[in-house]
């Protein structure tokens, strides 16, 4: 019996590593076949390959590595699965609004391979080597979308372009360190005192993780590049490739890096209380709903690192609830927006009445933006009370007070909106499509059942952070 | 015994979800039909109550937070019971009373459902994070209550008032979570925390109770934070006035009495509160004196009251906490009754500006009535149940404070004589023009009939709920 | 038999006046039958007292607030009186409130009045009394606005029950202070309390609420307007109710002002507010103010009386001026009816014309002016002999000179005949109803006889020791005082027998004011209303400004928000330095 459990997960990892590869070669087949819809179907079932089997490998909590690279464990499962979820998603949306489905389905399936490598990642170089499959595909998707979109697209690319290097550097500086890229926990020799290359690439890692997990001051080509990339795109980054990073963070500090937890935990509350503020702050005054959801998801990038400022496995627990909530949100919410914007709606207030056009995106933007705020039962709600009580837990009170004042803060611009939405009662009525409708279902669902009965996802969080810790 | 807690919220939840679905024209009879329920499932609570010869509910319900020990749980005291009680009893009024102009009777059905929902659960909460959910749920409520259904400056006023709401939550997220990890035993358990907050130390007792005496003195609202109130109430429907004033502020009072109980260091400063209370209460007195709009005067008696029931809490004695949850209660309906009055005036005159009214009670006799009881209640007359709360409230502050400590029982005095001149003004006196009576609404008859019938039922029966006080 | 059973019949008279509104002819005699329901039940408790009782309102913390009765014979002597004005100006009603919409309003509001006032007689604890005295307060406000159609009467009930809001806040401070120190609010406990400071600052905030109630200096003048109420509510108000309330509550706790020694504070306002009352009377020209002055001076006089720990004189007082009063106040409200409810009484006439209205009026203005041997002259004399300090015995000799002036004044100008022959005053007169002239005749015979009843209701009275329980009226007094009221009759009949009237406003401008001092009080009102309305003003501008300051504070958050988003400028190399900057602070940090 033993024997038949342990040959079905490694069975299902290799289906999981195989499922990846295929849709790599899906992606790339499609530009044979030139069949958006069967695309569409083959992608994501496999994607939903993925997302069965990581499933089922989450529940178990053992691990074994694949080619020395990836590893497969409840982190990164739940992220494989949290991620597979949320590609469904965003493949969805755009195969319905991409001018060039094709090839960003192509695009795509470098890009989930890059995920899909950081979530199950085993060593630096996987990672770095994700990133770059994460940044240059997602750069491509937003320029092969058309003309107006070249600039976004030439700011990440060239920004990137500086934080894969400035990644690339603090790998090649771990070297004296450790085993050999590994992702484990440097060896004992490696503390400040033996030398300030460690804490250069530790500072490294996060200015470069920073710059894709969108935290201030690294993050300031967000708003640009959400604003000016397509809705569908923008998901993507808010909903999948910003979260990567914080993944990547994840392993790399909290595994390879935890004997520096004094260090990046100082910079992490620094950095988190920046973020939060730039990021609600600047949102109370902008115009265009993308771009006040861009800010929205700085500032919501802000919590998250609250966890990682907490550096224990009771903070990376809440961190990783937050994120897997937060992406449900956002991918949601710019659901609505990219469909909107395909109306030419785009300002609160072209919002105005968008309860009488379409009653149900008007009431699901409303959950998402609650949720953001962190108004219970939602699942932002727990969310936010797992890290607000992960860093009161360590004793940071001034830090949760600045966070409550955050928290305060938002409520100003997403009210904002709310109320915009509601108002105006002359309008015509406006419906979505199937895409947007399903996933705004999806997400819907998601942050009400997770927010009513959250105790899954939880414990979900909570053996992902601890296998995280376990390991190293 | 029977799960009250859970009947309650599982009516409110079908009654939620059949307003919402079935068609605009029958939303309120499915309002007034659930609430209508849950009204009389409270009734039961208090027969059975009356039978066992004390308020003792108890439910758990799945799961929410394991790690936390936070299950939807549910327990009943008698203060918590009476407001729960009141909440039930208003809200069902102003279900079904409170819209008789049948503006968006759909909305407006379905937040109520669930506004009630909200208090229920909140007045009903074992653990502090049911209190903070069925909180925000109920602020979320209103704010769209206030919003949708307002008049014409509703925008600013429904922005003032999440904001200074969300504000008052945080600050309440804030002091739970560190109760929780303050407290040795770690638990959010209302009961738990009672027991084991003496040992949490004295500056974090203080900072906890700082923090959640502001988030219940925004709620409240007391000087400086009452700011939210008057543009609310302006604003609001009626139906969103009464469920502001009558329920919402409730919350606030409730979880001041629960703050001295949770926090128990937080006596030091009760003298404190208790001098904010009566500035808070002659501020109020003559802040109102200035006003015009019968719904914003109104909005600032509830000021007045809230501030003497906060100064019945800060007094720290069985008879401040007795006499201010029977003051809530009787404030409950008082208030509730003024607004369904208020509302109907404005509904009849397209105006609210007392100056500008004449013979109110030639117009609509029933709503003229109303106003003047509804004064008579909030001014504490004996035979209204406010007067009970006062009485109580005076004589816990006596014993707690000083002779000086029963001035503020003179802003009443200032609120009384402007309500009374309000009165003479609008509604007793002579209309130029003999316009014909207003139709009023048989429900609407009803609604004021009921909320007199209840400020003269625990008014001239206080025993009824003041005995198990002292069990 | 339960001693507050003595309300119920008007409790339930009242429940039926909402009921059956829709016929005001069944409601006004299912009143009339109540009150007399309740007569019955008084007289029977008169006959067998039953004691102390007392059941338990609520109790919390140990503290038990009880609604209990008392029959003492203070308690009955007020019942008594209650009772039987009750029926009389139920039945004067009937004539005098001939509009059949209002009178269902009227008995329903009557009724709880009387009924308060009978509770108010029996009750043997303060919070009892508090209960009583606050919805006596209320109904005189709706009785006094009856007529709120009227231009000065919604603002002659505002002004009383302000007055009235003031006394009983005052008073419920009292009262709970007594209750949470001692831990009772029986007055036969209270009796028994050691006096201290605390006490004493309890007892003078009761003493303020029975100022306010009773109409005495400075809380007089909402006496005065609040005849702009129907005159059967001035002559219920006047006699027995309301305006006695302050006197009675203090009567009853007179023992405890006296070892407090309180008693100066009531002798000197009681002197002012007698005074006030007299002069304003000789001035005023509205018919039924003068007798309304003069109701502030007889209770100023029962003050008087009690600052003289002269209960038993008080009480003599107390007891006279309710029939004499009621009588006067009825033969006003027939003047005024027959006059079409003309105020001035230099515009009324005749009220010579119908007999009954004549000789029950000169019973009642022979007795006020204490003229023997009616009722008022042994009342006023029995003050007059309580006081053992010459000047007060003086001041009360000054005031019963004024008395007997004013009150014939009033009589001597109304009776005049009228020169307008077309007008139907005549008619009138004649066809004032029999229910209006019954209770007339009946109070006249009581004027007559009460003070002969008097030492009979009061011989169980056990007042304490010290004080002077028994009256002996010497000859000589009852000769100072017939002198000196003969005297006034006939000063008055000399200065007003033609309606002559005496221009003092424009002979002596500051004279006039002083005696007519009533506006001077009313301005004084009006001045602290404005200061009140200043400082509201105030505090309301506060209450904006503040208001505009957390808008101001909105404001900034925004700016810094539209600040920080200039770095935000859509410039590539921008973000780099960010980079780099966020590098450097990073490194900042780590050194710290």
């Amino acid at each position: 019996m033993v024997l038949y459990s342990q040959i079905y997960f490694l069975t299902m990892g290799y289906v999981m590593v195989a499922a990846v590869a295929a849709l790599l070669a899906a992606g790339v087949l499609s530009l044979l076949h030139k069949n958006k819809r069967l695309h569409l179907i083959i992608s994501s079932a496999i994607l939903l390959v993925i997302l069965v089997s990581s499933l089922t490998l989450s529940a178990y909590n053992q691990s074994f590595i694949v080619l020395n690279l990836f590893i497969v464990y409840p982190f990164s499962m739940f992220f494989t699965a949290l991620f597979s979820m949320a590609l469904l998603l965003v493949n969805m949306l755009a195969s319905e609004y991409s001018t060039d489905y094709l090839s960003f389905s192509m695009l795509l399936g470098f890009s989930a391979l890059g995920i899909f490598a950081i979530a199950m990642a085993n060593s630096l170089i996987t990672i770095l080597l994700g990133l770059e499959l994460i940044t240059v595909p997602t750069a491509l998707m937003i320029m092969l979308s058309g003309k107006k979109f070249i600039e976004a697209a030439m700011k990440l690319f060239v920004l990137g372009a500086v934080a894969v290097a400035a990644f690339a550097f603090a790998v090649s500086l771990t070297l004296p360190y450790g085993p050999q890229f590994a992702l484990t926990p440097l060896s004992s020799n490696a503390s400040v005192s033996s030398g300030y290359l460690i804490v250069l690439a530790l500072l490294l890692f996060i200015a470069a993780l920073s710059f894709d997990a969108s935290l201030f001051p690294f993050n300031l080509w967000v708003p640009d590049v959400y604003t000016g990339a397509p809705g569908y795109v923008t998901a993507m980054m808010a909903g999948i490739n910003k979260k990567v990073a914080f993944v990547a963070l994840f392993e790399i500090l909290i595994v390879v890096m935890y004997s520096l937890s004094g260090y990046f935990s100082s910079a992490f509350q620094v950095i988190a209380v920046l973020t939060m503020f730039f990021g609600n702050l600047v949102a109370m005054v902008q115009v265009n709903i993308k771009r006040l959801f861009a800010y929205s998801s700085i500032a919501q990038a802000g919590f998250i690192a609250l966890g990682i400022a907490t550096a224990t496995q009771y903070g990376i627990e809440a961190s990783i609830f937050q994120i897997a909530a937060h992406t449900f949100m956002i991918i949601g919410t710019f659901a609505i927006v990219l469909w909107l914007e395909s109306k030419n709606i785009k300002t609160i207030q072209d919002y105005n009445g968008l309860n009488y056009r379409n009653s149900f995106a008007a009431f699901a933007l409303t959950i998402f933006m609650l949720s953001m705020i962190g108004v219970p039962p939602l699942v932002g709600f727990v969310g936010k009370f797992l890290l607000f009580t992960s860093i009161i837990q360590v004793g940071f009170i001034l830090l949760t007070a600045l966070a409550v004042i955050n928290s305060f803060i938002s409520v100003y611009y997403y009210a904002k909106v709310i109320m915009s939405m509601y108002s105006k009662r002359d309008k015509e009525r406006m419906d979505a499509t199937w895409s947007i409708n399903t996933t705004i279902a999806i997400c819907l669902g998601f942050v009400i059942v997770m927010g009513l009965f959250p105790q899954s996802l939880m414990s979900a969080s909570a053996l992902a952070s601890g296998s995280l810790l376990l390991i190293r | 015994m029977l799960p009250f807690i859970g009947m309650m919220l599982l009516t409110l939840i079908i009654g939620t979800i059949a307003a919402a679905v079935v068609d605009e024209g029958r939303s309120r009879r499915m309002a007034a039909l659930f609430t209508g329920l849950t009204m009389i499932i409270a009734f039961g609570i208090l027969v059975y109550s009356l039978i066992t010869g004390s308020v003792n509910v108890h439910e758990d319900y799945i799961y929410y937070m394991v790690q936390f020990a936070v299950d939807f749980n549910f327990q009943l005291n008698i203060i918590s019971f009476s407001l729960l009680l009141m909440a039930t009893i208003v809200s069902f009024i102003t279900a079904l009373s409170g819209n008789t102009e049948h503006e968006r009777e759909k909305t407006s059905s379905v937040l109520i459902l669930l506004f009630e929902l909200s208090a229920v659960g909140l007045f009903a909460s074992a653990n502090l994070i049911m209190f903070f959910l069925f909180w925000d749920v109920g602020v979320v409520a209103l704010f769209f209550m206030l919003y949708l259904l307002g008049s014409a400056n509703r925008r600013h006023a429904a922005m003032k008032f999440i904001v200074y709401e969300i504000l008052a939550s945080m600050l309440l997220l804030f002091a739970i979570m560190l109760l929780y990890f303050y407290t040795p035993v770690h638990s959010f358990d209302i009961n738990t925390i009672i027991q084991n907050s003496p040992l949490i130390p004295t500056s974090t007792q203080w900072l906890v109770f700082f923090l959640l005496a502001g988030a219940f003195l925004i709620n409240m609202p007391v000087f400086p934070a009452h700011l939210w109130l008057p543009d609310a109430h302006t604003e609001a429907s009626t139906q969103g006035s009464m469920l502001l004033s009558g329920i919402l502020t409730k919350f606030g009072g409730y979880g001041m009495i629960l703050t001295f109980l949770l926090v128990p260091s937080g006596y030091t400063f009760s003298g404190f509160l208790g001098l904010l209370a009566g500035f808070s209460a002659f501020y109020a007195a003559f802040a109102l004196m200035t006003q015009h709009d019968i719904k914003r005067i109104i909005a600032y008696t509830t000021i007045v009251e809230m501030s003497i029931i906060l100064l019945g809490i800060a007094s720290q004695n069985v008879y401040g906490t007795t006499g201010a949850t029977y003051a809530m209660l009787a404030h409950g309906f008082g208030i509730a009754m003024l607004f369904l009055a208020a509302g109907s005036i404005g509904y009849m005159f397209s105006d609210r500006d007392f100056r500008a009214l004449r013979g109110i009670i030639k117009s609509s006799v029933s709503t003229g009535y109303t106003m003047l009881i509804g004064i008579f209640a909030t001014t504490g007359v004996p035979l209204t149940a406010a007067f009970i709360g006062d009485v109580l409230i005076f004589t816990g502050v006596l014993k707690a404070f000083s002779v000086y400590a029963t001035i503020p029982l003179f802003s009443l005095l200032l609120a009384g004589a402007y309500l009374y001149y309000v009165i003479n003004k609008s509604v007793l006196s002579t209309k130029d023009v003999t316009q014909n009576v207003e139709y009023i609404a048989r429900e609407q008859k009803l609604g004021y009939s009921m909320l007199m019938f209840f400020i003269f039922f625990f008014g001239v029966l206080p025993f009824i709920l003041l005995n198990f006080f002292s069990v | 038999m339960l001693a507050i059973l003595v309300i119920v019949p008007l409790i339930m008279a009242a429940f039926a006046a909402i009921l059956l509104r829709g016929s005001p002819n069944t409601v006004k005699y299912l009143a009339l039958l109540a009150s007399l329901v309740s007569l019955a039940i008084a007289i029977y408790i008169f006959v067998y007292p039953s004691g102390a009782q007392s059941f338990q309102w609520f109790n919390v913390g140990g503290l038990a607030f009880s609604i209990g009765t008392a029959t003492q014979p203070i308690n009955m002597l007020l019942l008594m009186l209650v009772s039987v004005i009750t029926p009389l100006v139920f039945l004067y009603s009937i004539g005098f409130m001939d509009v059949p919409s209002e009178q269902p309003r009227f008995y329903f509001e009557m009724c709880v009045f009387a009924a308060s006032m009978m509770l108010f007689a029996i009750s043997s604890n303060l919070i009892t009394t508090f209960i009583a005295w606050e919805m006596l307060g209320i109904t005189s406000y709706m009785l006094i606005g009856f007529w709120y159609r009227k231009e000065k009467a919604p603002d002659a009930a505002r002004k009383a029950i302000t007055t009235i809001l003031i006394g009983d806040i005052a008073m419920l401070i009292g009262i709970l202070m007594i209750g949470a120190s001692s831990g009772t609010f029986n007055f036969a406990t209270i009796f028994t309390l050691p006096i201290t400071s605390y006490l004493d600052v309890a007892l003078i905030l009761i003493l303020i609420g029975a100022f306010t109630k009773s109409a005495q200096f400075p809380f007089h003048e909402w006496l005065a307007d609040a005849m702009e109420g129907p005159t059967p509510v001035s002559a219920f108000l006047h006699s027995s109710t309301m305006v006695k309330a302050g006197v009675f509550l203090i009567a009853v706790m007179l023992p405890i002002y006296n070892s407090a020694g309180l008693l100066n504070i009531m002798l000197i306002i009681g002197i002012v507010s007698a005074l006030i009352g007299v002069s304003n009377a000789l001035t005023e020209r509205h018919i039924k103010k003068i007798l309304a002055y003069s109701t502030i001076e007889d209770i100023g006089l029962m003050f008087i009386a009690l600052g003289l720990n002269a209960p038993y004189a008080a009480l003599m007082l107390f007891f006279v001026q309710t029939f004499y009063k009621a009588l006067l106040f009825m033969n006003a409200g027939a003047i005024m009816k027959a006059n079409d409810e003309r105020e001035d009484i230099y515009k009324i006439y005749g009220s010579a014309i119908n007999g009954s209205i004549a000789s029950t009026m000169l019973v009642g203005v022979l007795s006020i002016a204490a003229i023997f041997p009616l009722s008022g002259f042994f009342g006023k004399v029995s003050v007059e002999v309580a006081s053992q300090n010459v000047v007060v015995y003086a001041l009360i000799l000054l005031m019963e000179l004024g008395t007997s002036i004013y009150i014939f004044r009033w009589m001597f100008v109304t009776m005049r005949k009228s020169f307008d022959k077309s007008a139907p005053v005549e008619i009138n007169y004649r066809s004032i109803p029999r229910s209006m002239i019954a209770p007339m005749y009946i109070l006249g015979v009581l004027t007559i006889v009460a003070s002969a009843a008097f030492p009979y209701v009061l011989r169980y009275i056990e007042l304490g020791a010290g004080v002077v329980n028994y009256t002996q009226i010497t000859v000589t007094d009852a000769a100072v005082s017939m002198v000196l009221s003969i005297f006034g009759i006939i000063i008055a009949y000399r200065v007003y027998k033609q309606g002559h009237r005496l221009h003092l406003e424009s002979t002596s401008k500051a004279l006039f004011n002083i005696v007519y001092n009533s506006q001077l009080v009313n301005r004084a009102y009006t001045v602290i209303t404005e200061l009140t309305a200043r400082v509201a003003n105030t505090v309301g501008y506060t209450d904006y400004a503040f208001d505009r300051s957390t808008y101001a504070l909105s404001q900034g958050a925004t700016s810094s928000g539209g600040i920080i988003k200039g770095i935000v400028n859509g410039q590539t190399n921008i973000y780099v330095l960010g980079f780099v900057l966020g590098l450097i602070l990073l490194i900042f940090s780590f050194i710290l």
